[in-house]
């Protein structure tokens, strides 16, 4: 569907969901390098380039960052905060996908710069068509930002 | 007949008529002893000359000697009368007593007697020779010495009548000396006249002219009468009032300058008679200006002169009258009247009267002030505060029944204490620095009272400090608030538990908030993964699941989403109960038609009949509201879904109190017998494979309803419909 070299970071700590968000991918053709964080932490490590990440050349940014909100260690909020703080990461399409649907989580999520809000349908067919959509729009339809 | 002897005849008769018109005319001026003397006088000569007109004309000898005998009725008896008169006129008329007058009488009475009894005695004519040969007769009588008696008497009188009368010239001044003058020259004519006759001197006469003569003398004393009304002015009279009245009387004559004073005048003005004559007014009375000339047509004029006398000041009230005589002016008359006292008495009256107002205001006001007094006290008295007066020192000044009460003591009591005696609260020190400094601007305090019995209350002070008579009082009033400060405690422990409950309510909500995330958030995960991998068992492992298999995970599947819907609307549920309300007035019958116009979006095949009542409004949150009329609509939407007829209707009830909405629908409706599982959460009357649903919707509703206020009844038949009733305030 595009290019091979963009990537696309999972941030998703529940091994079920990153089960079936891999499986929605492969069912929509999205055959872009996920990489998967399983904390905000890790998240960070990989787009900062350090702890394990730290050999990875950071301005070699994911195309698009797929952030749950409810993770150990590090939340979805303070990993939105942190990388959109960050001179390569600021403008790194962010789209929420969470199973919350609380307005709170809807407003804090904007005002931190998420550029997107899914919530995950417990219905696995609709969570397909979904992700079918964002990755139509996120990854052919938007123009992403110019590299830095 | 001569000449002379018709003139001897015609004068006598003409004197006649001349004596009884006098008489006539001066008939009018009576009473008045003058007057009748006068008339008398008139009488009396009217006789003599009657009579000698008869003895003349009478040609028989002793009819004439008869009639000249006659006349001395009037001969004796005149110059008697004259006297008489004369002395009335100059007012000496009261040293003439009965006994006097009667006295007078005596002689001309014996020479009556002796006229009459002449033939015997011969004392008034020796002899009385009668020659009627001529007309008229010529009598030739020989006078004996009676006679002369009754000649001698009769001449002392009326001499003595006219020294009177020059007496009185010489006493008077300006018109009535003029008048007395006219009465003395015409009183002398017939003393002249008889004087010839008697004496035989001068020319002859056949007949006595001094009756004639008296007529002169009457017609003169007329004149003056009419003329000066000298008889009615009685001139002495006047002179005497003139000279003794309390008035001073300042006459002027035509050239403005004083002829005559009076004694007052002199008195008043302080100069006597010499120094006013022949000034002028101005000369004379000190502060007079005025110009005679302007007052001459007027009658009197008054002005007020202040004129010093015996060192005190005393006010005179100037007249003025003009003098006058035919139709001219000859002078004026100047009257000072003494008007101090009756001023003192007006000022006097005009003093007292102010003070006896005074005083009657004053009475007025201090029944109006006792009444004051009263209702004060009254209120006083009736106030449920205690009320105590204290001195700057701290002693009860005066103090109400309820003050005595409140304290446990009597009235008596009470006015015998110090407030040291009961202020629980304060050190003495700053009680008697607040007693020092508490002024009208008054103070306001909470402290606490001892009882007589040593128990202590809870008072609300008011108090202020004014000064009376250089005294300071204080005025207290005291208010027992036991009872309010209990209230207060209770309040505010009532207070502190709500704000315990409040906080444990938010404490709770809170809790709330983070078990619905949790719910929201953790139970939806599984639910994805029993639903996610059991599509992915389908499609994977199609070929090694038989059909009971593939059920068996559709049926995994169902039942995972209809939990998902379920936490849903649970979270809907708590949310509504959570969120802030905000109340206006809301539009029901244009948000039903919105909710409508959406239902038949959704399924535009359907026929159903919305009948929507107009200008439906009502005061609540736009956002609940919504949610409201979305479930009850959308609940008859739903259950007359297999209606062919289908109609729905929302309104208001007419009866009432004119707030209750309702929304009814002639769908499957439902049995009563279960009414009161209506509102309940996850509660349905119906199969869901009828009528899909949570069961959230009216427990949603009853929910919205119970927050604004309202109430929520449903009525419903079973496949006829049914009504659902509610009011929001």
């Amino acid at each position: 569907m595009v290019g091979r070299d963009e990537t696309i970071l999972l941030v998703e700590d529940n091994p079920d969901d990153i089960e079936l968000t891999m499986r929605a991918f492969r069912k929509n053709n999205i055959a872009n390098n996920v990489v998967v964080a399983h904390d905000g932490v890790e998240a960070l490590d990989y787009l900062f380039g350090r702890g394990a990440y730290a050999d990875r050349n950071i301005k070699d940014t994911p195309r698009l960052i797929l952030l749950d909100l409810k993770l150990p260690k590090l939340d979805g909020l303070q990993v939105l905060e942190r990388l959109r703080a960050d001179e390569y990461t600021k403008l790194i399409p962010v789209v929420i996908l969470t199973s919350s649907k609380e307005e709170q989580d809807l407003i804090s999520g904007y005002k931190s710069g998420a550029n997107s809000y899914v919530r995950k349908p417990v219905d696995f067919n609709k969570f397909v068509e979904a992700v079918h959509h964002i990755g139509l729009y996120w990854l052919l339809i938007n123009e992403p930002p110019p590299d830095i | 007949m001569k000449i002379a002897d018709l003139f001897i005849i015609f004068l006598p008769v003409l004197s006649l008529f001349v004596a009884l018109a006098v008489l006539f005319r001066a008939w009018r001026y009576r009473p008045g002893h003058v007057v009748t003397s006068f008339l008398w006088l008139m009488v009396a000569i009217a006789w003599w000359l009657l009579s000698a007109i008869i003895e003349n004309m009478s040609t028989n000898v002793s009819f004439s000697i008869f009639w000249m005998k006659m006349c001395y009725l009037g001969i004796t008896t005149l110059p008697v009368i004259w006297f008489v008169f004369t002395l009335q006129y100059s007012d000496r008329g009261k040293r003439l007593t009965r006994p006097g007058m009667v006295l007078l009488f005596v002689l001309p009475a014996v020479t009556l007697i002796m006229v009459w009894t002449n033939d015997i005695n011969h004392m008034i004519w020796k002899s009385i020779v009668v020659d009627t040969s001529f007309y008229p007769s010529v009598k030739t009588v020989t006078y004996n010495a009676w006679f002369w008696v009754h000649a001698i008497y009769s001449y002392i009188l009326l001499l003595a009548g006219t020294i009177n009368l020059s007496g009185l010239f010489f006493r008077t001044s300006g018109i009535y000396r003029k008048q007395t003058g006219i009465l003395l020259l015409a009183s002398f004519t017939p003393l002249v006249a008889n004087l010839l006759f008697i004496t035989g001197i001068g020319p002859s006469f056949s007949i006595d002219p001094t009756p004639m003569a008296f007529v002169v003398t009457g017609v003169a004393i007329l004149w003056g009468l009419s003329r000066t009304q000298l008889l009615h002015m009685m001139p002495v009279a006047y002179e005497t009032i003139f000279r003794s009245m309390a008035d001073g009387v300042i006459i002027i004559d035509k050239q403005d300058l004083v002829v005559e004073t009076n004694p007052a005048a002199q008195r008043i003005l302080k100069l006597n008679k010499t120094e006013m004559i022949g000034k002028t007014l101005k000369q004379v009375i000190p502060g007079y200006e005025y110009s005679l000339e302007l007052k001459t047509d007027m009658n009197v004029t008054e002005l007020t002169i202040s004129l010093e006398q015996d060192r005190m000041e005393r006010f005179y009230n100037l007249y003025m009258s003009s003098i006058v005589t035919g139709q001219r002016s000859s002078g004026h008359i100047v009257l000072l009247h003494d008007d101090t006292e009756r001023r003192k008495a007006e000022n006097e009256f005009r003093e007292k009267a102010v003070l006896e107002t005074e005083l009657n205001e004053r009475k007025k006001m201090e029944v109006a002030l006792a009444d004051e007094v009263t209702r004060r006290r009254i209120l006083v008295d009736q106030s449920r505060d205690g009320i105590v007066i204290l001195d700057q020192d701290g002693h009860v000044y005066e103090a109400n029944q309820r003050f005595a009460d409140m304290l446990g003591y009597s009235l008596e009591e009470v006015s015998q204490l110090h407030v040291f005696d009961w202020e629980f609260l304060y050190p003495r020190e700053q009680v008697i620095e607040m007693l020092r400094t508490v002024d009208e601007k008054g103070d306001h305090f909470e402290t606490q009272h001892r009882r007589k019995d040593g128990t202590v209350f809870n008072v609300e002070i008011s108090t202020n400090g004014a000064m009376f008579a250089g005294h300071k009082l204080i005025f207290c009033v005291c208010r027992d608030i036991t009872e309010r400060k209990k209230a207060e405690e209770k309040l505010k422990q009532a207070m502190a538990d709500l704000e315990q409950s409040s906080a444990c309510l938010a404490a709770t909500n809170k809790e709330m908030e983070s078990f619905s995330y949790s719910v929201s958030h953790d139970l939806r995960s599984p639910l994805r993964s029993i639903d996610g991998f059991s599509q992915a068992l389908l499609e994977d492992y199609q070929d090694k699941l038989d059909e009971h298999g593939k059920e068996y995970l559709n049926r995994l599947r169902s039942a995972s989403q209809k939990m998902g819907e379920l936490i849903d609307g649970l979270l809907k549920l708590s949310r509504l109960t959570r969120s802030e309300m905000h109340q206006e007035i809301v539009d029901l019958s244009a948000l039903a038609e919105e909710i409508i116009t959406r239902f038949q979006e959704t399924q535009p095949k359907r026929h159903t009949k919305f009948i929507i009542g107009n200008g439906l409004t009502a005061r609540g949150d736009p956002q609940l509201l919504r949610v409201l009329l979305e479930n009850l609509l959308g609940n008859a939407w739903k259950f007359t879904m297999k209606i062919p007829q289908a109609e729905i209707e929302f309104d208001k009830l007419n009866n009432g109190n004119g707030k209750t909405f309702f929304v009814k629908d002639n769908g499957a409706g439902f049995d009563m017998a279960y009414a009161d599982k209506l509102f309940s959460a996850f509660q349905r009357l119906h199969d869901t494979t009828d009528f899909p649903g949570t069961g959230i919707g009216l427990a949603t509703v009853q929910r919205i309803i119970n927050r604004h206020g309202g109430s929520i009844r449903a009525e419903g038949v079973v496949d006829k419909g049914a009504t659902f009733y509610f009011t929001l305030e």
